[in-house]
């Protein structure tokens, strides 16, 4: 290559170092707050201080969903098969919220309880696309 | 999906998408099309 | 087969060959690639088996999968040519850029739209700041970035060489994208297709999905040859090779 083509490559080269160092700058600074949600594991270790409002994510545990009979009131259990934290909420559930799926429970959390009071529930789609009936013949 | 069944979600979606391929496809059709027919017009007067 | 290869890098730079071979090309393209979308799209809407959990909505699919996935090609091919122009000076790569960021950006606005309705009905929720939607809004972000410069310059040299480097500014944005499933903690879920390992998305579904894919890739070949010929129809006007082309058309 050309000697002046050669420099303009370092250039290029150089810019893209330098992107590159930006973006991973700013991952260091934000590191802590990439992360959508706490996991319950994460909650144990680390319970996080103050009365700001925090998002825990995790399976809902199979069993636990307790539907009041009067209201919208619900309770259920976050886990991640190792560590788990209770979850009270009064609202309506996305469709795809039912157990042993994926949920992200936004609220306050109560660190000597190990519960959150929820005010958002989302629900976690994981990456299995099956059809109905595929569905249907293996749970037969 | 059955064939009578609306929804609204999907068909939002694919609306959207045909209406942005057609501009798409549309936009610089046009901008050709005048670019060469400017030259036409200049060879002819 | 190197000089073959060097032959047609040269060729590839001269507007009126380019012109040319374009015009032959774009007829076959456009009714390939747009009959290729409608079998798949009917394929995937009407044939293809509803999801066991989310229903009959996850056929979005069909429309957020090929959208997001070819915005990220296109940039990471925009960023290849934004290389070739700062070390070669080839105009040909500025026509480039400037002619596919626009169509980038469509597919990243239709992949974020159709990623919102999705997630309305499954997750609860349009949008969360999680990593993999906030670095997709990035590049979408790039993408009106670098089609804002274009107009911001008096000379057309120094246009395409500013937006040449803000290109390879955000390619770096481009393995967080992909990767942000994978490093963090997020709401959108992991990758359904592999091509190394198992896909978690059964066969029937997949076929279809895979049918879109190639159609839309075809369509941004499609519309991107369209918009450069506009492009080029553009810079090279007063040019006495396109004064010719366009009498004889």
């Amino acid at each position: 290559m050309k000697q002046h083509r050669l420099k303009r490559l370092y250039g290029v080269l150089f810019i893209v170092f330098c992107s590159a160092l930006a973006f991973i700058l700013v991952y260091f600074a934000i590191k802590d707050n990439v992360n959508l949600f706490y996991s319950p594991s994460d909650l144990f270790e680390n319970p996080p201080q103050g009365r700001n409002a925090i998002r825990a994510g995790g399976l809902v545990e199979i069993g636990s969903l307790k539907r009041s009979t009067d209201s919208l009131e619900i309770a259920f259990i976050i886990t991640d098969l190792k560590n788990s934290i209770a979850v009270n909420y009064i609202g309506i559930l996305p469709d795809l919220f039912k157990e042993n799926a994926g949920v992200v429970a936004t609220g306050y959390f109560d660190k000597n309880k190990m519960s959150l009071d929820a005010y958002q529930i989302l629900a976690k789609h994981d990456e299995n696309y099956v059809p109905k009936e595929v569905k249907k013949a293996l749970e037969k | 999906m059955d064939f009578g069944e609306f929804n609204i979600h999907i068909w939002s979606v694919v609306s959207a998408t045909g209406i942005i391929c057609l501009v798409l496809i549309y936009l610089p059709l046009a901008k050709i099309k005048k670019n060469e027919s400017k030259i036409k017009n200049n060879e002819t007067t | 087969m190197f000089q073959t290869l060097k032959n047609f890098y040269h060729k590839l730079g001269s507007f009126p060959w380019f012109y040319k071979i374009s015009g032959k090309v774009i007829p076959f393209a456009g009714v390939l690639s747009i009959s290729l979308i409608v079998i798949s799209s009917i394929w995937g809407l009407f044939f293809s088996p509803t999801d066991a959990v989310q229903g009959d909505v996850y056929r979005i699919i069909y429309f957020h999968v090929p959208a997001v996935s070819v915005s990220q090609v296109i940039y990471y091919s925009m960023s290849i040519a934004a290389a070739v122009f700062l070390i070669w000076r080839m105009k040909m790569a500025g026509v480039y850029i400037k002619s596919l960021a626009p169509i980038g950006a469509a597919f990243t606005f239709i992949g974020l739209m159709s990623g919102a309705i999705w997630g309305q009905p499954t997750w609860g929720t349009w949008w969360v700041w999680d990593a993999r939607l906030t670095s997709t809004l990035v590049l979408f972000l790039f993408y009106l970035a670098i089609i804002g410069m274009q107009s911001t310059f008096a000379s057309r040299k120094s246009a395409d060489t500013a937006v040449s480097i803000i290109t390879l500014v955000g390619v770096v944005n481009l393995p967080i994208v992909k990767k942000s499933v994978d490093w963090w903690n997020t709401l959108h879920q992991p990758a359904s297709i592999s091509i190394t390992g198992e896909s978690s998305i059964s066969s029937e579904m997949l076929l279809p999905l895979l049918l879109s894919i190639l159609g839309i890739y075809l369509f941004v070949f499609f519309t991107g040859l369209l918009s450069m010929r506009a492009e080029i129809s553009t810079r090279e006007q007063n040019k006495d090779w396109f004064k010719k082309v366009s009498n004889y058309n």
